[in-house]
């Protein structure tokens, strides 16, 4: 074997007298590194598991909805320039009862492509076989579905769609790409055990529905490069007279959006994270390495005299932190995988690909370790250029004493009040302002982490109160299949534990401010609404017994319209116009909504008030009596339970962010114990000997140890706000990633979260500067006073 | 007193020893500029010769260390020229000076400037890893009597062992050339006087060209020839009839 050169042994011996150093730069570099790789794989499978999903089902690229149209009218869409196929079918609205639940689930019946002979276009087949032609009892369901409620192929269902309840036989489970993120109208994330869309064959639909040779609903696919909104404006123009309810391009489809929306706070993530880690890594290896530099100015000048070239000694400091930054690669490497593993697994409770593969590329290794050893030759810059030029002749003398000034506070007389230990807190801080700005910068960054690790817990539980426990004092809500006069009111108070009922209407439009227009439902609330309360940016709220429309604040901010502007408003079933007032702006979470008052709403079309959906306010203890008889009323297409919907979305949210919360915890102390050892090392190996002064002049263990942990205390003082800032700044990002006007969540971050952050990073900080100051406690003052060697 | 008149009359002086080795002329050095310039070197004429032994003697802050740096390769001159063979140092870049420094110069400094995280065998070795034709770490610590103590780390070994090490790193390359700027400064007159042994026993079996700075008069008695300088200039050369072996000496 050949001998290790004597220069290579010098390195690893000096790694070894530093390895706690090495270890927590090597952690901090780790850790960024491990974000990129497990954000940034994830981003890739979740993106490259959609394009493949995508590919194989030949994913449409608009998508339509109309009243109802005869089926000769698709040949029209057909002939749209661009596109090149189109699929019509029959969709409706539906409630289902299972065996294993009370409550009705919320469903979307949807006849299959192919006609009286059902293909499988479109959609993959995960178990079971497809519906035979001819058959009508017969139905595919979403997998997701089936294994929450355990139904395996020639299982049961009751189905009400159309007024007409029918059993129909669960033949196989599928997936659909329309449902990646399946949500049932109104809900804000997916519940597998309440939402499931059901493919039965066209003849089927058209029995139920009355429907023979029409088709209320269609998909297109165009030929590359043609302009989807273009096509889109073509769709409405033919469908304008079957009550269009607007193309809809891909980019809007929701599960697509959803989806699209989850990557871009992913990027945002994957980017935001990282890059703060390895700033603080670059810090730390700069302060490192300078230090080490400095304490080896004689061997520097050794070397240079024994006649080592100034590149050597360049790269065997260099070669100091490539070691770390190789260190930390392979930290990134392992725990990038099961991060990345862990994310991917999460994801896959949302999104329903038939794959969603973790994989680490290995070109994302190798852009994650050029990334780690770029930042530690960066943050070695500094140092290794010093050693380099320093002149061998000048080295032989010993350094001359650090030059330290009277800074502000002395000059101000401040420091007259402070004991002389911490005067030397004080100057130290006035002499390297920069390292001091930096570690206070680093615990800043870790505070932040820990708060980003954290708020969406905030986030979603303001949610719950303000968003529903106060904007929706309903308990149940029972979509009707069709709108109804308020007769209904009545009847509806006579069902089971019912103590209050009021009507809602939902009329679909599209708004039109200048060259500007959106397309959403009017939600008709009761004037003296007790169920319904509208609330506006500060929380007051907002009474509908003005004449006009009340808009949500992201969607006058998508028609740039203020209150007082008078808007269009075009209805999409029949194409009237009429003008309104914008009267009020309410804070709402989903962007795409506005009230009107049920009676004005009805007026502004010379309509008697209807009511297409029931708010109900329930008896608790006769919940299940009401979902019981609910579920055998034709006339109920959903029904929506306010508690259990929370409780769902708590659930899957919730194990959700304890992943995140738990690896940001993880790598906000990471850097915090990283930043406060390596500086509280660096400050005691630069101050040994006036310390070891201190002690022979007769100060205590304690007193010393304050020079080093004062230090320390002065930049938390100024890290803690820093951080609480910087974690709401970086919350607010990325909440800010997602579209408002789909889906707008202000980041909320509690007084909890807060204190969880700056106490851990304290905690972290105290930890470790107490194991540092330990080493001074333990210093023999004569020794450090010899002559160095 | 005519300086250059000394320096041309140690030229001629030094047919004892070999050939001329290396040589300064008109050597200055000045640092800083303006109110606070020093002329630490201001015209020095020297010459080294094959096999000798010169101690350069004077007080501190007399410019002997700016002396030995400049000879060394470590430094350049503000003004003169230094000649080594055939090569002109002042004008060499520096590429050529750790050349230069690498093959044919050993140095020997007060405080050892070893490297305390390596061994003495591994200190050396930092040398013949580098040089052209080096001795083996073992035989040059042999040389300086360390063979028993190769594996001792800086901090396990006395002052004048660390010395030795140094000696014996400084030598491992066959060096034309050794200089050692007050090497025994640091150490009792004990292990000061084994010290320069090991210097003169070098001297001896290698016929390296040494130079000597010290501050320490007695020391004067182990060179062949003795300059002393002050305030940045020669002013004295005397020549030893006979070199004393430093074990004779005593301060
Ligand atoms: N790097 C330097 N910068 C400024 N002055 C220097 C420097 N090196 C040496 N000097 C000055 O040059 C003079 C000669 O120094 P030096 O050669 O070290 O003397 P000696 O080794 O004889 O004690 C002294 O006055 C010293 O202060
Ligand atoms: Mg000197």
């Amino acid at each position: 074997m050949k001998r290790p050169r004597a220069l290579q042994v010098k390195l690893a011996r000096d790694l070894w007298a530093a390895r706690w150093q090495v270890v927590t730069i090597a952690l901090v570099i780790g850790a960024a590194i491990s974000g990129l790789l497990s954000m940034v794989g994830t981003y890739r499978a979740l993106s490259g598991s959609r394009e493949l999903y995508y590919e194989r089902t030949d994913f449409p690229d608009v998508f339509v909805h109309l009243g109802r149209a005869p089926e000769a009218i698709v040949a029209r869409l057909g002939a749209i320039a661009g596109v090149s196929s189109v699929a019509s079918r029959l969709t409706e609205p539906a409630v289902v009862k299972v065996e294993d639940m009370e409550q009705l689930a919320t469903a979307q019946v949807l006849s299959l492509p192919g006609g009286s002979q059902p293909t499988l276009e479109g959609l993959v087949l995960r178990s079971g076989r497809n519906v035979e032609p001819g058959r009508t009892g017969e139905a595919l369901v979403l997998e997701a579905f089936a294994t929450a409620h355990g139904l395996v192929p020639g299982d049961e269902l009751r189905v009400t769609f159309g007024g007409r309840q029918q059993r129909v036989r669960m033949v196989g489970t599928v997936l659909s790409p329309e449902f990646v993120f399946s949500m049932g109208a109104g809900a804000l994330m997916p519940d597998d055990k309440r939402f499931v869309a059901l493919f039965l064959g066209r003849d089927a639909v058209e029995a139920t529905l009355g429907a023979k040779g029409t088709f209320n609903d269609a998909v297109l696919r165009l030929a590359p490069g043609t302009d989807a909104i273009e096509v889109a404006r073509a769709v409405d123009l033919v469908l304008a007279p079957f009550g269009g309810r607007g193309a809809v391009v891909r980019e809007d489809q929701p599960s697509h959006r959803f989806v699209s929306d989850e990557l871009a706070q992913l990027e945002t993530m994957a980017i935001q994270i990282p890059v703060l880690f390895l700033l603080v890594g670059v810090f730390l290896i700069n302060v490192v390495l300078s230090r080490q530099v400095a304490t080896q100015r004689e061997q520097i000048a050794a070397l240079r005299a024994l006649g080592y070239s100034a590149g050597a000694v360049a790269r065997h400091y260099l070669a100091f932190v490539v070691v770390v930054a190789v260190l930390g690669s392979g930290v990134a490497v392992v725990a990038g995988e099961l991060i990345g593993r862990a994310f991917c697994a999460q994801y896959a409770k949302f999104f329903r690909f038939p794959v969603l593969a973790w994989k680490l590329d290995v070109d994302l290794v190798a852009i994650g370790a050029g990334a780690a050893i770029g930042v530690a030759a960066l943050g070695a810059l500094r140092a290794v250029r010093q050693a380099a030029s320093l002149p061998p002749a000048e080295a032989m003398r010993p350094p001359s004493p650090a030059r330290y000034r009277k800074g502000l506070l002395s000059r101000l007389g401040l420091l007259r009040l402070v004991p002389p230990t911490g005067r030397m807190v004080v100057r130290e801080l006035e002499r390297r302002p920069l390292r001091a700005a930096i570690s206070v910068l680093g615990l800043g960054a870790s505070i932040g982490l820990v708060i980003v690790g954290n708020f969406t817990r905030d986030t979603i539980d303001d949610l719950m109160d303000s968003q529903y426990q106060r904007a929706m004092g309903s308990d149940v809500t029972v979509v009707l299949t069709r709108g109804a006069s308020l007769e209904v009111l009545r009847s509806a108070l006579a069902l089971p534990g019912v103590l209050d009922v009021e009507p809602t209407a939902a009329v679909p439009v599209r708004l039109h401010a200048g060259h500007r227009r959106r397309d959403l439902a009017i939600t008709g609330v009761a004037a003296d609404s007790r169920l319904r309360t509208i609330l506006d940016r500060r929380g007051r709220p907002i009474v509908l017994d003005r004449r006009g429309l009340t808009l949500a604040v992201a969607m006058a901010s998508r028609l740039d319209v203020r209150v007082g502007d008078v808007i269009t408003v075009e209805r999409l079933d029949d194409h009237r116009t009429r003008q309104v007032e914008v009267v009020a702006l309410s804070d709402e979470m989903v962007g795409r909504t506005a009230y009107m008052g049920l009676t004005e709403l009805a007026a502004l079309w010379g309509e008697e008030p209807t009511s297409h959906a029931l708010l109900l306010q329930v008896d608790p203890l006769r919940l299940g009596e009401l979902q019981r008889r609910l579920a055998t009323l034709p006339g109920v297409a959903q029904v929506a339970e306010t508690a259990t919907f929370l409780a769902a979305f708590e659930a899957t949210t919730a194990s959700f962010s304890l992943t995140m919360t738990a690896i940001v915890l993880v790598f906000g102390l990471v850097i915090a114990i990283g930043v406060v050892y390596n500086n509280g090392r660096v400050t005691l190996a630069e101050r040994e000997r006036e310390l070891a002064t201190l002690r022979v002049l007769g100060f205590s263990g304690d007193e010393v140890s304050t020079v080093v942990i004062g230090e320390m205390a002065a930049h938390l003082v100024v890290g803690i706000p820093l951080g609480l800032w910087l974690g709401t700044q970086m919350a607010d990002a990325i909440m800010g990633a997602v579209d408002a006007e789909r889906y707008r969540m202000a980041a909320t971050i509690s007084f909890r979260t807060y204190a969880l952050a700056a106490l851990s990073v304290v905690a972290a900080a105290a930890a470790t500067a107490m194991s540092v100051a330990r080493r001074l406690r333990t210093l023999d003052p004569s020794s450090a006073l010899k002559a160095r060697d | 007193m005519d300086v250059a008149g000394v320096a041309e009359g140690a030229d001629v002086a030094g047919g004892a020893a070999g050939p001329v080795l290396l040589e300064a002329r008109g050597l200055r050095k000045v640092y800083g500029s303006g109110a606070s310039e020093v002329r630490a070197l201001d015209g020095v004429d020297f010459a080294l010769h094959q096999g000798e032994i010169v101690v350069l003697l004077g007080p501190s802050g007399s410019g002997k260390s700016t002396l030995l740096n400049l000879l060394g390769g470590l430094d350049i001159p503000s003004g003169g020229t230094i000649r080594f063979d055939d090569h002109d140092l002042t004008k060499a870049s520096g590429e050529a000076l750790t050349r230069y420094r690498r093959d044919h110069v050993g140095f020997v400094f007060q405080f050892y400037n070893l490297i305390p995280s390596l061994t003495a065998r591994e200190n050396v070795a930092l040398v013949t890893d580098i040089a052209s034709r080096p001795m083996t770490p073992e035989e040059s610590l042999a040389m300086v009597g360390l063979g028993e103590r190769l594996d001792h780390f800086p901090a396990q070994l006395s002052g004048g062992e660390q010395q030795r090490v140094a000696i014996a790193r400084a030598i491992a390359k066959n060096p034309q050339l050794l200089l050692c700027d007050e090497p025994t400064g640091a150490l009792d007159s004990h292990t000061g006087r084994l010290v320069l042994g090991a210097i003169a026993e070098v001297n001896r079996r290698l016929s390296t060209a040494v130079a000597v700075i010290t501050h320490n008069a007695v020391i004067a008695g182990m060179g062949d020839r003795v300059i002393s300088l002050a305030d940045g200039r020669i002013v004295s050369e005397t020549r030893n009839a006979h070199r004393l072996s430093p074990l004779e000496m005593s301060w």
